[in-house]
This record gives C-alpha cells, sequence and structure tokens, in this order.
C-alpha cells in the first residue's frame, strides 16, 4: 500500500517540482548578456563563400570575418585595411629592329640628364635585345609621349594589338603556333581574355604576321576562329599598380598577412568562373609579381583607372590555405573548411544549425555573435518574445506590425541592386528625351513601393552606388502628372477621345519588356502601363524569357522600354554603359550616342587619382540624367529587426540610414580611432634617379 | 474511443506490428507504388526523405525520442488519475461526478489547440524559454551543469505535461467509473461493515478489483498516446517520429507516412509488451476473473448533465445563426464559430452512419448465429479495435483531402469497436436464462431476441453511434488543424484553431474557443452515449 501511495502521489508532485525547478534552470539560461548578440536566420545556414555571398548576411559576415585590401569607409572613400598603401606607374615598351638601335636609344635617353627625366615623370630606362622598357612614375600622358619624340629618331617599330578568338580552349592552340610559327618572334606579349580569346602584341613585319596566324587558324575550321587586328600603336604603355601591405595584420591564427597572400588570391579568383564584383577591373590585369613580402605588382595591360576598385571589398585569404584547400567552381570547399580570415571576427563554431563568431582583436562591443538557422517565421517571433533572440530579417509585410514592438528597432542595409526601366532611345516613339521625362514624371515611385513592397523601399536616381565619395545625392522624382502633361504636349502628343495621345502618324504607344516567369516585375510592369496611361500612354506588356530578353531584344536593340535589374558596382567606370562604342557590342541597351558623355567616359577611365573622380563623375552624372535613358525605380533593401537594447543608447526605432551587422558589434569609438588619418592615400611618386644621377 | 472491455486479443504486440506493416503496405500499393517498394518498407530501406535517408535512418533516434514520450506522459497521467480519483473519492459529495465529467471534458479537448496555448502561454505570457523550439547555445564558460540539467528537463517536462493532459483526463473517467461501481458492490459494504479504514479499502481492496480493466484502458490509451503525441511534437518542434509524421502528413509524402504507420506498429508493440510485463507483475491469474454487477441504473446528475450539455450545445448552434448580440466579446467569439461547428457535424454524422451501419451488419447477426469455421479466429475485429485508427485518419487525410471517402474510411475504421460491442452484448443476452425461459415458454427464438436481445442492441448500438460521433468530431478537428495551415478562410474547428496558431504568443482565446466548443459538443455526444448506456457496460 505504501509503494502504491508512493508511485500514486509521488509521481505527480515529483514531476510538479521538478518542472518548476528546471523552468527556472532555463530561465536562468537566457539571461542574456549585454555583451552577447543572438541572430536567427531564416533559411539555410549562411555558405559563407568569400567571393560568391549567396545573401546579404553572408556579405556582412564575410565582412566581419574578411580583410580586403581595400574596403569602403563609412564616409563613402577608399579606406586601406590590409594594404598600407598603393602607387601608380607606369611602364613604356617599344620595339626597334636591330638591337644596337635599342641600345642607342637607351643611351641617348640617359644622357638627356635629370631635368629632362623630372619633366618627363622618367624613372628608369632598360635595353633588353631589341626591346627598350622605360618607367614611368607619374600617370600622365605628356611624358610617354615626350620620349616617344625624342628616339623618334632611331626608328621603333609601331606594334599590332591582334585578337583571337575560338570555339575552344585558346592556350594550346596559341602555344603550338608559337613553337612552330616562322614570325613567333614578333609576339612581344599575349594576354588570355577568359579561356577561348587571347590578345598579342605584335611589333616587327606584322603583315607577314597576320598573314601567318591567319593561315594557321583558317586551317582549324571547327574552331570558328576570328583574328582580328585590333589597333596599331606606337608603343605599349601599361600602368603599374604597386600595393604596399600593412605592417601587424595578422591571420586569425597568428601568421601574419604578405602579399603573397593577396597574390595567390588574385590568381584563385581569376582561375574561377565566379563573378565577383568588379572582376573586370582585375581582368585588366596583364601580370601579376612579388615584390617583397609586403609588395606587389599589378601590371595592367592598358591604362584603366578603376583597376584598383577591383581590390575593394575582394576578401584576401592565407596562400598557405588556398593551397591546401583550392576551390573548385562551385566553391564548395568554403562550406566545409572555414578559411582563416584577417578580420575582426573569428568564426569560433559553425555546424548545419548554428554559426558562433568571436571578436578577434579589441573594439568589439560583442563578445559573441550567434546564429542560429532554419527557423520558421513563428519560432523566430518566439525567440524574441522570451528574450533568446536580439536580431532576425523579417518579411516586407511583417514590418508595419513589427514597428508597433516597442522594443524592437528596423534597420535596413546598404542597396546593391535596383531595379529601373530602360527606355530605347533610338525607339520613334521614346527618341524624344521630353517623353521619356514625362513618363519618368508621370511614375508614382512611392505608389509602387507601397503595394509591392509593402512601402519599404528606397528610390536612388543617380548612376553610382549610393553613399560612395563621387555619388551625387538626389531627391527623388515626384509625381508630377501636370508637367508630364505638358512635356508630352510639347512633343507634340495631344490625347484623343480616347484618351491615346498621339501626334501625326504615330501614337505614344510601347510595348513594355518583362522577364517571364517573375509574377512580381509583371505586377510591377502593369502597374506601370496604368500609371502613364494618365499622360496618354499605351503601353502593351510582354513576358519575355531571359535569355531571349537580353540577346534577342537589348543587345539588337530591338525593344521599347524594358524592366531590368541592374547591381551597382563599386567603380567609377560607366563606359560600357553609355558609351558610344557600347551600342553595338556592348551594354549600352539604350542606344545612347552622345560625344561629350563619350569624352566623359573615357576621361574617367584613365583617371587614376580617386579624389578627382568625383567632378567627372558628377558631370557625367548631370549629362546622363538630362537624357533621361532609364527611369531608375527602386533599390532592393534588406531590413533586420534588432532589439533595441542591443543598439547604441538613443537610436532610433525606424533608421532607414544603412547599417550593417558592423554597426551592431563593433566599438564605434574604437573604430573611430582604427580610422587612419588619411583615408585616401593619393599615388605617391617615387623619385628614382636616371643611371650615373647621383641623389643629392 | 478505448476498445471493449475483454476485447484485448491474445498476442496483441505481434498483431500491432501485423496491422501496421498491412496497413502500410496497403497505402504504398493503393498509391501505385511497386513491389519492390513494399519489400523496402518492410525491411526499412524504402527512402523516406527528400535527402535520400531511408526508413531505418530517420526513425532511429525519432521513434526513441517518442516511445520515451509516450511512456512519461503516461506513467505521469496514471499517476496523477489515480491520485485525483483517491482524492475525490474521499472527499464524495458530488465530487468524482464533476471530477469525471472534467476528465471527459479534458480528454475530448483536441490537443493541437491546448499544445500551442500552452506554447504562447509560456512563452508569449511568462517568457519562459521552449528547448524544443529554441535551443540555446550557451557561450563557451557560460554554461554550468545545473543550468544544462535544467534545460533539459525543461525540454521534456513541457511535452509531457502537455501529452499527460488528455491521457489523465480520459483515465481519470475511466478510474471513477470503475472505482463507483466497486465502491458499492458487497465487498465494499462488508469491508466497511468490518470497520476497515476507507484508505484500506481503497488500495487494498477497490484496486486491485478494477486494475485489470484500468490496465487494458492503460494499454490502450499508451495507443491513443502514440498517435496523440504528432500533435505535440509538431507543436513544440520536437525530433521525433511524431514531428516527422506530421510533415508526411502535410505534404502527403505516401512513402513518408507508410514508413510511419510500420514504425507506429513498432513503437506500439514495444509499449504493450511493457504493458505486458506489468499485468503479469501486478495481476495474479484468479484476479482477473472477480466479477462485478452491472449499473442498473442512471445516476440522475448524469441525465441532468447529458440534456443540460445538449441544450447548450444547441443554444449555441442556433445562436450563431440567429441574430442574438452578445455583451462579452468572447462569447461573440465563439458565436462565430457555430458554422464551423454545423460544418463538421456533417462530416461526423456522415462517419458515424457508416460505422453504425457496417456494426451493425457485422454484429447483429454475429449475435445470434456463430458461424463455425475450419479455420481458428483470427480476432480480427478485435485487433483493429485495438489498433490506433487516429494514425491511419492522418495518414490517410492528405491523400483523401476534401473527397467523400475520407468520412467512409473513417467511418470504416471505427466500426469495430461497436460491432465487437453489439456482437457480444447480442451473445450474451441470446445466451441468457431469459431467453431460454422465453424458449420453454412456447415463444419462437425469434421473438425472443425481438423482446429481450434487440432493444439491449437498440441501445449499445445508438450509445456507441454517439460515442463514435465524440471521437470522430474530436480526431476530425485535429486533423484539421494540423493539416490546414490557416492561411485559407476558417471552414471548420480544424481550419479555425490552425488560423490561430500564429497569434498565439499574444492571445490564447482564439486558439481555445474552437477547442472548448468541440469539446463540449464532444462531451455532450459521449454523455447522451452514456445516459443511453450506462457506463460502465460491464466488466
Amino acid at each position: 500500500m505504501f509503494l502504491a501511495r508512493l508511485f500514486i502521489f509521488g509521481v505527480p508532485l515529483a514531476a510538479a517540482g521538478l518542472t518548476w525547478w528546471s523552468v527556472k534552470q532555463a530561465r536562468a539560461s537566457r539571461v542574456m548578456h549585454a555583451d552577447e548578440v543572438v541572430a536567427m536566420l531564416p533559411g539555410a545556414p549562411p555558405a559563407l563563400h568569400p567571393f560568391l555571398p549567396a545573401t546579404e548576411l553572408d556579405r556582412q559576415l564575410i565582412d566581419l570575418t574578411h580583410e580586403p585590401l581595400i574596403r569602403i569607409g563609412p564616409d563613402g572613400k577608399l579606406k586601406p585595411v590590409l594594404a598600407e598603401r598603393w602607387d601608380w606607374s607606369e611602364t613604356m615598351a617599344c620595339w626597334f629592329v636591330k638591337d644596337d638601335l635599342a641600345a642607342k636609344a637607351t643611351e641617348h635617353l640617359q644622357k638627356a640628364g635629370t631635368e629632362k627625366w623630372s619633366e618627363w615623370g622618367l624613372a628608369a630606362v632598360d635595353a633588353k635585345g631589341g626591346e627598350v622598357v622605360m618607367r614611368f612614375a607619374k600617370m600622365t600622358s605628356a611624358g610617354p609621349d615626350q620620349v616617344m619624340r625624342e628616339i623618334a629618331s632611331f626608328d621603333p617599330l609601331p606594334a599590332e594589338i591582334v585578337r583571337v578568338e575560338l570555339r575552344e580552349a585558346a592556350r594550346p592552340y596559341h602555344e603550338h603556333f608559337l613553337a612552330n610559327a616562322i614570325e613567333a618572334a614578333q609576339v612581344r606579349r599575349t594576354w588570355f581574355d577568359g579561356d577561348s580569346a587571347y590578345e598579342m602584341i605584335v611589333a616587327g613585319d606584322t603583315a607577314k604576321f597576320l598573314q601567318e596566324i591567319t593561315n594557321y587558324y583558317n586551317a582549324k575550321t571547327n574552331l570558328q576562329p576570328r583574328v582580328i587586328a585590333l589597333d596599331r600603336i606606337p608603343a605599349l604603355r601599361e600602368p603599374v599598380l604597386e600595393i604596399t601591405m600593412r605592417e601587424g595584420m595578422r591571420w586569425h591564427d597568428g601568421t601574419p598577412v604578405t602579399a603573397a597572400d593577396a597574390v595567390a588570391t588574385y590568381q584563385m579568383v581569376m582561375a574561377q568562373p565566379w563573378p565577383v564584383p568588379n572582376r573586370d577591373a582585375l581582368r585588366q590585369v596583364q601580370s601579376i609579381d612579388l615584390v617583397s613580402a609586403s609588395k606587389f605588382r599589378a601590371t595592367l595591360r592598358r591604362r584603366y583607372g578603376p583597376a584598383i576598385c577591383g581590390w575593394v571589398n575582394l576578401p584576401i585569404l592565407p596562400a598557405a590555405w588556398l593551397k591546401e584547400n583550392a576551390p573548385d567552381a562551385e566553391g564548395r570547399v568554403f562550406t566545409t573548411a572555414t578559411p582563416p580570415g584577417a578580420g575582426r571576427f573569428v568564426i569560433t563554431h559553425r555546424n548545419l544549425s548554428s554559426l558562433a563568431l568571436a571578436p578577434a582583436s579589441d573594439g568589439a562591443r560583442a563578445r559573441r555573435l550567434s546564429f542560429l538557422s532554419g527557423a520558421s517565421p513563428f519560432k523566430t517571433r518566439l525567440g524574441f518574445a522570451t528574450g533568446a533572440v536580439d536580431m532576425f530579417w523579417p518579411g516586407n509585410q511583417e514590418i508595419p506590425a513589427l514597428l508597433k514592438d516597442t522594443g524592437l528597432a528596423i534597420r535596413s542595409t546598404a542597396p546593391r541592386s535596383r531595379l529601373l526601366v530602360m527606355w530605347n532611345t533610338r525607339a520613334p516613339v521614346l527618341e524624344d528625351a521630353r517623353v521619356r521625362e514625362a513618363l519618368g514624371l508621370a511614375t508614382d515611385r512611392q505608389a509602387l513601393i507601397e503595394v509591392l513592397l509593402n512601402g519599404r523601399g528606397r528610390v536612388e536616381d543617380g548612376l553610382f552606388q549610393p553613399a560612395l565619395w563621387f555619388a551625387q545625392k538626389f531627391s527623388p522624382t515626384r509625381l508630377d502628372l501636370e508637367a508630364a502633361q505638358k512635356l508630352i504636349t510639347d512633343a507634340s502628343f495631344l490625347r484623343d477621345v480616347s484618351g491615346v495621345a498621339k501626334r501625326p502618324g504615330q501614337a505614344l504607344a510601347f510595348e513594355l519588356l518583362v522577364t517571364a516567369g517573375s509574377a512580381d516585375r509583371v505586377r510591377l510592369a502593369h502597374l506601370l502601363a496604368e500609371q502613364w496611361k494618365k499622360i496618354g500612354a499605351q503601353v502593351t506588356v510582354t513576358e519575355v524569357p531571359w535569355n531571349e530578353l537580353v540577346d534577342g531584344h537589348m543587345a539588337t536593340h530591338r525593344f521599347d522600354a524594358v524592366i531590368f535589374g541592374l547591381d551597382f558596382e563599386t567603380s567609377w567606370d560607366q563606359f560600357p554603359f553609355w558609351h558610344s562604342s557600347q551600342v553595338e557590342n556592348g551594354l549600352n541597351f539604350c542606344g545612347v550616342s552622345d560625344r561629350q558623355i563619350d569624352l566623359l567616359l573615357e576621361e574617367l577611365r584613365e583617371e587614376f587619382e580617386p579624389e578627382r573622380v568625383t567632378a567627372k563623375a558628377n558631370e557625367l552624372e548631370n549629362k546622363v540624367r538630362a537624357l533621361h535613358p532609364m527611369l531608375p525605380l527602386f533599390t532592393d533593401m534588406t531590413q533586420v529587426a534588432v532589439r533595441l537594447s542591443a543598439l547604441e543608447k538613443g537610436e532610433r526605432k525606424d533608421d532607414e540610414r544603412e547599417w550593417s551587422l558592423r554597426d551592431l558589434v563593433l566599438d564605434p569609438a574604437m573604430e573611430a580611432r582604427a580610422k587612419p588619418k588619411i583615408d585616401m592615400i593619393a599615388p605617391s611618386i617615387e623619385t628614382v634617379l636616371p643611371v650615373g644621377v647621383e641623389k643629392k | 474511443m478505448l476498445p471493449p472491455p475483454h476485447s484485448r486479443p491474445a498476442w496483441l504486440p505481434l498483431r500491432l506490428l501485423i496491422v501496421s506493416a498491412a496497413l502500410a503496405v496497403a497505402l504504398l500499393a493503393w498509391q501505385g507504388r511497386p513491389p519492390a517498394e513494399w519489400g523496402r518498407l518492410l525491411t526499412g530501406l524504402l527512402v523516406v526523405s527528400a535527402d535520400g535517408n531511408t526508413l531505418a535512418t530517420v526513425m532511429g533516434e525519432r521513434m526513441g525520442f517518442t516511445f520515451a514520450l509516450v511512456e512519461m506522459s503516461m506513467l505521469l497521467a496514471v499517476a496523477l488519475a489515480f491520485a485525483v480519483a483517491f482524492v475525490v473519492m474521499r472527499m464524495g459529495c458530488g465530487l468524482p461526478l464533476a471530477a469525471g465529467l472534467l476528465g471527459r471534458f479534458l480528454a475530448a479537448l483536441p490537443l493541437s489547440a491546448v499544445a500551442w496555448a500552452l506554447v504562447g502561454f509560456t512563452m508569449g505570457k511568462h517568457g519562459w524559454p521552449i528547448e524544443s523550439l529554441l535551443p540555446h547555445h550557451p557561450a563557451p564558460g557560460r554554461d554550468t551543469a545545473e543550468l544544462a540539467l535544467g534545460r533539459t528537463l525543461w525540454s521534456w517536462a513541457l511535452p509531457v505535461w502537455i501529452l499527460a493532459l488528455p491521457l489523465f483526463g480520459e483515465l481519470l473517467s475511466e478510474t471513477l467509473d470503475r472505482f463507483g461501481v466497486v465502491r458499492h458492490s458487497p465487498l465494499v459494504a462488508g469491508l466497511r461493515a468490518r470497520g476497515l479504514k476507507s484508505a484500506v479499502i481503497h488500495y487494498r481492496h477497490v484496486l486491485p478489483q478494477v486494475w485489470p480493466r484500468l490496465i487494458d484502458a492503460i494499454e490502450s490509451l499508451g495507443l491513443l498516446a502514440l498517435a496523440l503525441s504528432v500533435f505535440v511534437e509538431e507543436a513544440l518542434g520536437i525530433t521525433g517520429w511524431g514531428a516527422f509524421f506530421a510533415v508526411a502528413a502535410r505534404a502527403g509524402d505516401v512513402n513518408a507516412l507508410a514508413g510511419c504507420i510500420y514504425a507506429a506498429g513498432f513503437i506500439g508493440a514495444v509499449w504493450c509488451l511493457l504493458i505486458d510485463v506489468a499485468r503479469r507483475l501486478t495481476i495474479a491469474p484468479e484476479q482477473e476473473s472477480i466479477a462485478v454487477a452491472l449499473p442498473k441504473r442512471r445516476s440522475r446528475s448524469s441525465v441532468a448533465i447529458a440534456w443540460l450539455s445538449t441544450v447548450i450545445v444547441a443554444a449555441f448552434i442556433a445562436s450563431g445563426f440567429g441574430g442574438i448580440d452578445f455583451v462579452a466579446p468572447v462569447v461573440a467569439q465563439a458565436r462565430a464559430n457555430a458554422p464551423f461547428l454545423v460544418e463538421d457535424l456533417k462530416w461526423v454524422a456522415y462517419a458515424s452512419a457508416v460505422a453504425v451501419v457496417l456494426a451493425m451488419l457485422r454484429g447483429v447477426p454475429a449475435s445470434v448465429w456463430r458461424l463455425a469455421l475450419p479455420v481458428p479466429r483470427l480476432f480480427l475485429l478485435e485487433t483493429l479495435c485495438w489498433h490506433p485508427v487516429l494514425i491511419v485518419m492522418l495518414a490517410l487525410a492528405a491523400p483523401l483531402a476534401g473527397a467523400p471517402a475520407g468520412w467512409f474510411l473513417l467511418g470504416a475504421l471505427l466500426w469495430c469497436g461497436v460491432a465487437v460491442e453489439v456482437r457480444s452484448h447480442g451473445r450474451e443476452i441470446y445466451a441468457s436464462r431469459m431467453v431460454e425461459a422465453s424458449v420453454v415458454a412456447g415463444a419462437s427464438r425469434m421473438s425472443a431476441w425481438r423482446a429481450h436481445v434487440l432493444p439491449v442492441l437498440v441501445r449499445v448500438i445508438v450509445s456507441g453511434a454517439l460515442r463514435v460521433a465524440a471521437t470522430v468530431l474530436v480526431w476530425h478537428v485535429l486533423v484539421e488543424s494540423l493539416l490546414r495551415d490557416g492561411s485559407s478562410a476558417p471552414r471548420s474547428l480544424g481550419h479555425a484553431i490552425a488560423a490561430a496558431k500564429d497569434s498565439t504568443l499574444t492571445e490564447q482565446h482564439s486558439l481555445l474557443i474552437p477547442a472548448v466548443i468541440t469539446a463540449i459538443c464532444a462531451l455532450c455526444l459521449r454523455q447522451l452515449s452514456r445516459i443511453i448506456q450506462p457506463a460502465p457496460p460491464h466488466s
């Protein structure tokens, strides 16, 4: 009877007691520490591919754990991180028929004297057989031109740039050609543009060479070869970017960060097909060489100032790790192994459901940053309700309700891409800029944001990525139907009884193309058509598959208007999008052709001094915007819900300024101290005296 | 709905295993899976998840979790039910009746709503963490053994309490019914007359008397607990068999569903084996034969409660369609659920009608004629009575969603219990002395059957139909609440529960109102069943 009683009353009492005690312990476990931040992720755990971040969170985590040579600082300017400085110089090579002519030209230059050298910016001159290589400390066009005039009497050979495009990998064929060609000695430089194309600098009897190479490839019809003589140049000018690494920087495993790591990272990235931001800038590198443990030199194949942007925000990985963990095209190695970084935080724990980061150095507000993945919206809200979670990524539709929560703040990250309407400025109905401007004025972008993004979107009207030092801040163009109607009338369009604007022989009717299968974009297209109808535009929305849209319509300019998404790039080079040479075979889909814009684009491409970019970029931006070749709609905006107590004191609940995890976990005071006094280091002139001249 | 008394067939664990395997294979065959898949299912090599995992791999750990959950919940429910039963019986004053009614009410509450409401109550209102939903990974150096043990215990405590709730209710009702019968028996009257203390009478005499029937009830409740664990695991995010089953049922993944049915057979078999061991350890062979007299009359209060609850339900349904304005918002909110209840009751009526027709077709002839077959009896009906039908219903709900075959199938699954009861009652009375006396007095066998057996059978059938209806109502709401995502406009009480799940952190009324309506309605049906055929019918 005693045992029965013990069981009957003991079990419930023991269960109740244990429950009470365990809930107390569980609650005590969750007492939040002020220096610990827990975030809940909606989907799979971050893949943490340093070069192809899948999400904005991936990007920010990589930003915390890895450092690039140069990053964009909080003020929007270039900020050296692993790099201490960078310097631009230029080499010029020219070739002579005979070796003694090259030697004579070299001797002639060496005898020119210090004053001349200083005037030309010449730092060194050297002859190797029939080739003379000159190094200029300045990136000016005048010096090399003057030097060329000085040695013109020695009859340097003009050089030809020859491009070969094949259907297969080009390297084996090129090597085979060089091994067997009679004129092979004429090839002075070779640069591979991807796997199946390459360019050569040829100096000598170029006609013979062209004949030989054409014959060689014509015999291989299955390769469908294209041999093109691109340009004829008096000498080969190659800009050189020399980057000096910052001393004292270390990987998380304690080993020092060296220039070899940067070179290995560059080589690994270029060996993979990853579309890293500014890959085109990196592709301009002809060769990359280690100068010392703390310095490397990248020689560019042409004058291209924005090449420095290729290194901006490009995470650098240790060469030793890359050697042991060679990545494949899918970058699977980054999901199985975590490369050591040089960032402010180090990954201390990583599995399929959670990820934890801890500070690698001083200056962090958070002692630990944890991410729990695979959470449903309900689970996330539970976590927040119980104080177990400080941060999560809500959908747009959830934001209005969340803003009512007193303990929570909404923050948004920097825009990475935007949606815009590209006008075909050569389409008969849209060739008048007034019509394009009118359509812009008749667009109620705020209404679109309300309908499609639950009111959570940004409008950026500039050409460049917002917040960069050279990007202008424009106040968004507001809906103005009256002004739009006036512009339409000025363009001789009058509305008929059916409400369609018409002028003799032409109605304001056009086709708006949109990517097939994207329900949101189709809806956007129909909303735009509705809005434009108010000024008499008759718009037909047509869905087109992506490949057909780009290749069949945009590249061939067979369209009136198209809704298109474009990523922002950290570069001042807008040449591919607006230069008239890019209309036929480039990305100038809008068909803009303006001589002044062309000149500005060319000047910007040759601008090596970041501080001098602003004026030209602003001028370009104003000129392009005046043509209204596109209508920016809205940018992407990843939003984060953060517990108010995890933020700095006094921060507002809803702040649309750009925000990142760095703002949350790093100590702002320490960050300010960590900033170098000079954010942007101007290229310095290395004083190299001519041979035989002693330094005073 | 517990299986009829004395219906437990021999070799029940093996029978459950075979029936589960047969049902799983039948599901695969029905969905057009090739026979090779059947073999793979039976050997545990059937691929049941999108990532290519086999049944054996997926279920290895999950079955252990679920079995532990079921076992702990049953242990708690049994102890708690006995404790409450003993306390209220000693206190008397109508408390046993109220406690029994409360028990049946708790048993009829849809567990999904209870689980979600408790999640909202613990996390939303009190901010207590639920480890299974939100595992805590403390920073290195910030954890102690005490905290870790506390978290582990809490991760089990909440699901165990939630799952124990309906089991406790059912068992409390059953225990009080059994105790009530024995307490009024001449045996207890004699013991009292001898001056024994009531504690001694309860523990030494009453409990051993009712234990054989109660252990059967515990065994069958354990199997029901297995089915109910689906809803608890789904709500609390426990990675057990039930959560996997819930996902499979929502997705309509036939391989996974078949695997879950098969795995349930194993868990059920292990449970029954454990109970078998307990039965052998606690019941002496001669103890089982002690008979207790049938209740002769219905208590007035039972009848009053039954009619009162019927009036309440009828008034509630009428109010949902009438123009009565309620001041209290909760009542107004409840009234909005009336059309859903009517929709559910239609479904329940169809399924119950099918069950009753099948039970009559199978049970009534068998009550008169015993077919002498040359093969040994398989006790198939009895085996099916003991099988956790809710699991099959869940598995078939997705493939049969919205089809009329759904209610037909459910009725077909639940008729066995009524058929067994009809048959056993019929045979018992048909073989009784009063029928013999009628025949001797000159009445034909048929007229004797009409005069003595038929009235009892009608009562048993009507009572069985009402019990089936009560069970179907609760199960239907449970299944609907699991399978619907709550995004569409609710059409039934289950939909209303699913729709209210998302807001449970801020308010639990919307979840509990449809649950309470379901429970009241089921209780009403059950009480009506009890006044038509007083419970327990026999022991």
